[in-house]
């Protein structure tokens, strides 16, 4: 056992903890608060959250080594560039309407503006995919900690599952999304600074970006080009999917409603996506080109940020890295608990079973969906043994199949009505799941047949019924108007 | 009429467009021959989505006054047309 490493990451721990308790009070004062952080979140903070809310263990492990197995291009383009885009497009075209809408109507989930916009059935399918897909998406999450805590730390696989679920199921329950954004921002700078900070420790190491690169190419002749083994759908598909994903994921929707106003929310997505892509470039170019030579035969490829920075990090800096993964662990799956939990307490629990239940109720409610759903991911990845990278993929996939039509159709095209947001999100999903069990197409591909067709579904749902109430239609009038008085000109 | 519509000269829809065909067109590089050229060992492709995502930041910050000024405009003329 790594006594410094593991104080470094029970002092994290703490830290998280302490966040949590610090703000338990204010996330107390009602939904405002503990859904939305009472819309209090200037630029910074919310966009070093927001890269923190996308980068898991997907991110910090999994994709690292579809990186190292098969090439730094495709990762580049597909996960640097794609979620880069993809955020400034939710920051063209997204955030200002979402944050107008959240202020508007007091609401703080995105399928609550499935249920203005459309209808409660199609809001009522949407929770329902949420509460399925992440906690489906939890899991290798919480199993990542498991692998990175019984190698870096030397304790039991079992034991680092139920350690990191205990503690990011508490700091959620008790904080909201106060905690969970302040823990983000101290959660973002660590994924940030370690992923860099290694790379370039790889590239002075090896002697400079061109010797380390050679060696690299040496050992994976495809490490910098195109791998010919990769579909060229599979290129597509895993780029498609990254994009929509970040353009409509509930957890990261969630984020959009808690900026202080309209241009602070899209300022903070600029943020995330430079951080993004700078994440992805320069710190998956060192690291993973670092693995392939310090491990070349590495098969559990989900290991190749842990290899490198056994090898190349002083045990300060191998804890701190080791905080690090934990903390793209917890991110991510915080955001996502509070998400279900949001879900099902404002969409299902209200709506449907006690549509009379007041704040305190229904967060009292949100609070036990948070700690059942905590339980049940946490004991369910201590059985999970496939690949890190395929399972989030896949799931990133379906999430951008379902939302993404209804959700720009709805902000944008004032024509779309309730059946085309029903047959939008029913069919992406469906599409999606019959696509990938049939095999028609290659791994990661499955989202270019799906989307298309959940596009399809809202255009032809739409346009042969009847058009949306004028009601409907003017509330997507008022998403695209400013709130603000005119500021008088600057002289 | 006219003035109520969304997509009227609205630049963030404009930028979102253009960032969006740049990204495909990208893309479209990979299935040609444009795939099997490189810079410095490093695919064009792989250059080019990367000059995109470089150019969707910058460009995206710029956006940001332009865009609450066609915000607060809009919202003024929409209600004119209104009669609100």
């Amino acid at each position: 056992m790594r006594l410094l490493e593991l104080s470094i990451v029970v002092a994290y721990f703490i830290l998280c903890l302490y966040i949590a308790f610090y703000f338990r009070k204010s996330a107390g004062r009602g939904e405002a608060a503990y859904w939305g952080a009472d819309r209090s979140i200037g630029f910074f903070v919310n966009g070093v959250a927001l890269f923190s809310t996308l980068v898991s263990t997907g991110s910090f492990l999994g994709f690292l080594g579809l990186a190292y197995r098969l090439g730094w291009s495709l990762t580049t383009v597909a996960f640097g560039v794609s979620s880069c885009v993809g955020f400034i497009i939710s920051m063209l075209l997204v955030s200002g309407p979402l944050r107008r809408f959240s202020e508007i109507k007091g609401k703080f989930a995105m399928t609550s503006f499935f249920a203005e916009r459309y209808n409660s059935a199609t809001a009522l399918v949407a929770s329902i995919l949420v509460l399925i897909l992440f906690p489906a998406y939890i899991v290798p999450e919480l199993m990542g900690a498991g692998l990175a805590g019984s190698y870096m730390l030397g304790i039991d696989f079992r034991y680092a599952v139920i350690m990191v679920g205990g503690v990011y199921v508490l700091y959620v329950l008790v904080g909201g999304m106060l905690s969970v954004t302040w823990t983000e921002l101290m959660q973002g700078f660590l994924k940030f600074f370690l992923m860099v900070g290694l790379s370039i420790t790889a590239i002075y190491h090896f002697g400079g970006i061109s010797p380390l690169l050679k060696q690299a190419t040496a050992v994976n002749p495809h490490y910098l080009t195109l791998n010919p083994k990769i579909s060229l759908w599979t290129y597509m598909g895993i780029s498609l999917g990254v994009f929509m994903f970040v353009l409509s994921s509930p957890h990261i929707i969630m984020r959009l409603f808690t900026s202080k106003n309209v241009n602070q929310g899209r300022a903070s997505l600029s943020l995330t996506a430079g951080m993004s892509l700078v994440f992805h470039l320069l710190g998956y170019l060192g690291v993973a080109a670092a693995a392939l030579i310090i491990s070349p035969k590495l098969t559990e490829v989900d290991k190749t940020y842990i290899v490198v920075m056994d090898q190349l990090f002083s045990p300060f800096f191998r804890g701190m890295a080791m905080a690090a993964i934990l903390a793209a662990i917890m991110s991510t799956t915080g955001a996502m608990l509070l998400a279900c939990a949001a879900e099902f307490s404002n969409n299902i629990y209200r709506r449907y079973l006690n549509p009379k239940a007041s704040e305190a109720q229904t967060i009292r409610l949100a609070k036990t969906v948070i700690g059942v759903i905590g339980v049940l991911t946490t004991i369910l990845a201590l059985f999970q043994t496939k690949s890190i990278g395929v399972i989030v993929g896949l799931l990133v996939e379906g999430t951008g199949s379902s939302f993404a039509v209804p959700l720009l159709a709805g902000i944008w095209w004032k024509r779309a009505n309730a059946v085309g947001g029903f047959l939008s999100v029913t069919g992406g999903f469906v599409t999606f799941v019959i696509v990938h069990f049939s095999n028609v197409v290659p791994t990661f591909a499955e989202i270019l047949i799906s989307l298309p067709v959940s596009a399809a579904c809202m255009v032809v749902g739409s346009l042969l019924t009847s058009p949306p109430s004028r009601e409907k239609v003017e509330l997507v009038t008022s998403l695209h108007r400013s709130i603000s008085p005119i500021q008088p000109e600057q002289t | 009429m006219q003035k109520d519509s969304l997509s009227k000269k609205n630049p963030s829809l404009c930028l979102g467009v253009v960032l969006i065909v740049l990204w495909a067109l990208g893309y479209t590089g990979l299935a040609t021959s444009l795939g099997s050229l490189e810079f410095v060992g490093i695919p064009l492709v792989t250059w080019t989505m990367i000059a995109i995502g470089v150019f969707s930041v910058i460009a995206s910050i710029i956006m940001i006054p332009i865009q609450s000024r066609w915000e607060q405009r809009w919202g003024t003329e929409h209600r004119n047309v209104r009669g609100d």
